[in-house]
């Protein structure tokens, strides 16, 4: 008897380690799929590190500006892109004048898109509200030059190609003093430039992809990092807080949280089944 | 029956033809847009396919992938660092003194003489050097303030379980956040030792030590692989939305 019943379930429990990929894929994509069609609220409490850069961010005073550099481009579109999406809200909301720039040679396009997508909503004017300073190939040159002089570093704005002091938006910027926070968000690590050569006491923000965001903590924790967003996660945050405060409106970061936190449970549940199959297959070939 | 490359590449072209018929729906229907957004739907679905098993079609868009990037990169390097930041400067502004760039340049093709390969090392040191007191400075505004953080206070200034304000700016300590404390100074100290090759690991006490600090670099890796799976699942949400919400219409989009 004993026998028998070990012989019919052994076959079950090799079976469940050896699951063909692609029926997992096949699960994977049914259990995205659903939550995407019918969207499912997931609720969330804003990491320490998502308030502390939007209430960097929100505290701009009026004779400073934000700098955005954007360096992602559609690879990471599902983290970046709502994470720059809700600071574009905030900012926008807030009247807050803002430039943007970007290490990567992809990015410029991408961001430009986004951007005046986002200003459409709020009537927000190139050259007078925000200014784009395109593709910064040297990065560390960039850097260090605008903590000196940013008018001669970038010289001229990458949409009108217009001299950058004649631009109503550069009115009384003239070096990294007059910024208030640059945030790096990056798919990348180029948020090493502005950690290590931006001029002491100027504020960095950073958001970044969730992968990359383990290695960013401890510069957080040291305020090297005024604040991090952290993934899609944190672009759920940012949307939050901006719900909270009536600076803007909820985005992707909301949208995918429900069908990833489903990914998450099948990954789980997954690893949970393919052990406890190998534990009690072992156990059975021991016995 | 398993279909080889050839026949899934003819199945391919045939569907072409419904393909491009429905690509002339949608631009009919959205416009330009639409259209972009068409193709991008395709061009996904090609790359996925991959996931079944190796095909033509993948190799095909990988290829179209790659050559659009490389032509991009191409047009890139012309545009907007060689003219805006050489050319023009040069022969529109007629700043001459930028022409000193041009030989160092040259030099660095001598790497293909057998003879004359000394000659490309010259523009290779100069940059070495700038490029050693850049990484000097970026090195000190890295890492010293990282080395001062590590000198973190075990002693709480408030007796409470939890922080009211955990931002690190706050500088308030509750009694977890001096357990986390102890927690860092524990993994720092562990991990150097096990790193600290100076010395032979001989005593009980310093191998065990060690050993700690191995298990805990596994569970940050851990963290760090947790992490990593988050970022993909949330590259794979947005493609998901983007074939059934953008492209295929079976949602609402976000507002």
């Amino acid at each position: 008897m004993m026998n028998n019943t070990t012989n019919n379930e052994t076959p079950l429990l090799e079976k469940l380690q050896k699951i063909d990929r692609r029926i997992l894929y096949l699960i994977l994509v049914i259990v995205i799929a659903i939550p995407t069609i019918w969207p499912i609220n997931i609720p969330n409490a804003p990491l320490p590190m998502s308030r502390d850069l939007w209430n960097t961010i929100n505290a701009t005073p009026p004779n400073k500006i934000v700098l955005l550099s954007s360096t992602w481009t559609k690879n990471t579109r599902g983290e970046n892109q709502g994470q720059m999406e809700a600071i574009l809200n905030q900012l926008m909301s807030r009247h807050i004048r803002f430039a943007i720039s970007t290490f990567d040679p992809r990015g410029s396009q991408v961001a430009l898109n986004l951007v005046n997508s986002v200003a459409k909503k709020y009537g927000y004017v190139y050259g007078k509200n925000w200014v784009d300073f395109g593709y910064q190939p040297n990065g560390v040159n960039y850097v260090k030059g605008i903590s000196v002089d940013l008018i001669q570093t970038v010289k001229r704005d990458a949409v009108l190609k217009k001299p950058l002091q004649d631009l109503p938006v550069m009115k009384g910027i003239r070096n990294a003093d007059n910024i208030q926070i640059v945030v790096e968000i990056s798919a990348s690590s180029s948020q090493y430039y502005w950690i290590q050569f931006l001029k002491p006491g100027v504020k960095v923000g950073f958001a970044c992809t969730s992968v990359m965001a383990p290695e960013a903590i401890p510069y957080y924790t040291s305020h090297q990092l005024a604040g991090i967003l952290w993934g899609a996660k944190g672009a759920y945050d940012y949307e939050q807080l901006n719900v909270e405060h009536h600076t803007g409106g909820w985005g992707s970061g909301r949208q995918y949280m429900g069908p990833l936190s489903a990914a998450f449970g099948l990954v789980i549940l997954s690893i949970f089944v393919g052990n406890l199959a190998m534990f009690l297959s072992r156990k059975r070939s021991r016995q | 029956m398993k279909l080889t490359d050839r026949t899934i590449g003819i199945i391919a072209v045939i569907c072409l033809i419904p393909i491009s018929f429905g690509a002339y729906l949608y631009y009919l229907r959205f416009g330009q847009n639409g259209l972009n957004i068409f193709l991008g739907g395709l061009v996904t679905l090609a790359v996925y396919s991959t996931l079944y098993r190796e095909n033509p079609i993948y190799r095909f868009v990988e290829h179209i992938y790659l050559g659009l990037a490389a032509g991009y990169g191409v047009v890139i390097a012309w545009s907007e660092v060689l003219s805006t930041q050489w050319y023009d400067p040069i022969f529109k502004q007629h700043q001459w003194l930028w022409l000193w760039i041009l030989p160092l340049a040259i030099m660095a093709y001598f790497v293909f003489s057998k003879k004359h390969s000394w000659i490309s090392r010259i523009p290779l040191v100069i940059l070495s050097g700038f490029a050693a007191g850049t990484i000097f400075q970026g090195f000190v505004s890295q890492y010293f303030p990282q080395i001062q953080d590590s000198f973190k206070s075990l002693r709480p200034t408030i007796y409470t379980l939890q922080n009211p304000d955990p931002s690190p700016a706050a500088h308030i300590l509750s009694i977890s956040g001096a357990i986390n404390n102890a927690i860092f100074l524990i993994t720092l100290t562990s991990v150097l030792t096990y790193f600290f090759f100076s010395f032979e690991h001989k005593t009980k006490a310093i191998r065990g030590y060690a050993q700690v600090g191995r298990w805990l670099m596994m569970i940050g890796f851990g963290a760090i692989f947790g992490s990593t799976i988050m970022t993909r699942f949330a590259l794979l949400v947005d493609r998901m939305y983007f074939i059934l919400i953008e492209w295929m219409h079976l949602g609402h989009p976000i507002i």
